[in-house]
């Protein structure tokens, strides 16, 4: 092996509440050096909530690497459950402080209006918790 | 074969909802690297959630938490499109090669309150039931599997395995029944290896 190695280092997150932002504040595993690749998707929840097999924008997400020195900026999170769905990572270059951490926040934008809480003030009973992953292609010296 | 390269097969099966299976085995000794790896799975409803990791020599290629349907290609999708290239191509040299595959890992976490109860990250060793390879099993046999019997949130007590046996995942965080996955299901792992 060589010293420097490509790895695909995953950091999942679980959203709850439709209207609460999710906080994201993890530490990266220190042999990771370089974030070369960013895909961000949904796992697994929203197909409870919907027939359909595309959405272009469930929530969307704000990234932060570096102890919050590198903003990478906003991510739309799509819910893609079509077989040709793209898997291609967004392109980046982001050297890593050892141990650094990943920070952003995430706003939902599923269940968020009056679908989600009627007039008459009674909630949907169509929520689910749902799981999205962020995908990091990084070189790591593991 | 194509000149130069070699497309190294496993196959696993997968009996039940929430089975994990490890396998092992090593590389062709004629490669030096390893380019690429994708997975095709016989029932593309059983994708969501599942998860395979991948070790080359001991070291983490793909965590125990990657999805497996960004690896599947299938009747819909050509394995050029979902195939893993490796930009860097990881050496070999008949390297130990190691993986798990787990049903549905992701859906056990949606209903689970015991950790984020607000949301948030969850940590690796919530992912998956038992992070631990299998380490100093002598299967060196691609067509060996070893099943590790971790029982799922949900998964009923016994399965059958003929045909048209069917096990439905539970709904502990979903208001409507998801569709219900068939099991046994294979899954096969192709991996690009190259002589140069």
């Amino acid at each position: 092996m060589t010293k420097t190695r490509i790895i695909y280092h995953p950091v999942p997150f679980i959203v709850r509440q439709p209207l609460t932002p999710v906080t994201i504040n993890t530490v990266l595993p220190g042999h990771i050096r370089k974030v070369t690749g960013i895909k961000v998707v949904h796992s697994v929840g929203v197909q409870f909530m919907t027939t359909a097999a595309y959405l272009p924008v469930i929530g969307y997400l704000s990234l932060e690497f570096n102890n919050k020195c590198y903003h990478f900026g906003h991510v739309d999170v799509p819910f893609d459950n079509r077989a040709e769905a793209s898997d291609a990572y967004q392109d980046a270059a982001i050297d890593i402080l050892p141990g650094s951490l990943l920070t952003g926040n995430y706003e939902n934008k599923v269940f968020t209006g009056t679908e989600y809480q009627k007039a008459d003030g009674t909630l949907t009973d169509k929520w689910s918790n749902y799981i999205v992953t962020i995908y990091l292609k990084a070189l790591s010296d593991d | 074969m194509i000149l130069g390269y070699r497309f190294q097969k496993v196959s696993l099966r997968i009996s039940r909802s929430g089975q994990r299976v490890y396998f092992n085995g090593e590389s062709h000794k004629d490669f030096s690297l390893l380019k690429g790896i994708a997975l095709s799975v016989g029932y593309d409803s059983a994708l969501f959630g599942s998860t395979f990791g991948f070790r080359v020599d001991e070291k983490k290629v793909l965590d125990e938490s990657h999805e497996a349907h960004l690896l599947v290609f299938g009747s819909d999708v050509a394995p050029n499109d979902r195939m893993l290239f490796f930009e860097t191509p990881i050496p070999i040299q008949s390297s130990k090669l190691e993986g798990i595959y787990t049903d549905s890992a992701l859906q056990s976490l949606l209903g689970n309150i015991s950790y984020s109860p607000g949301g948030g990250v969850i940590a690796s060793t919530d992912v998956n039931v038992k992070k631990t390879y299998v380490s100093g099993k002598d299967i060196v046999s691609y067509s060996n599997a070893v099943v590790d019997n971790v029982p799922a949130y949900n998964a009923p007590t016994s399965i059958s395995l003929g045909n048209g046996s069917m096990a439905i995942p539970g709904t502990a965080a979903s208001p409507t029944a998801p569709a219900p996955v068939y099991y046994p299901y294979d899954v096969k792992i192709t991996l690009l290896l190259s002589q140069k």
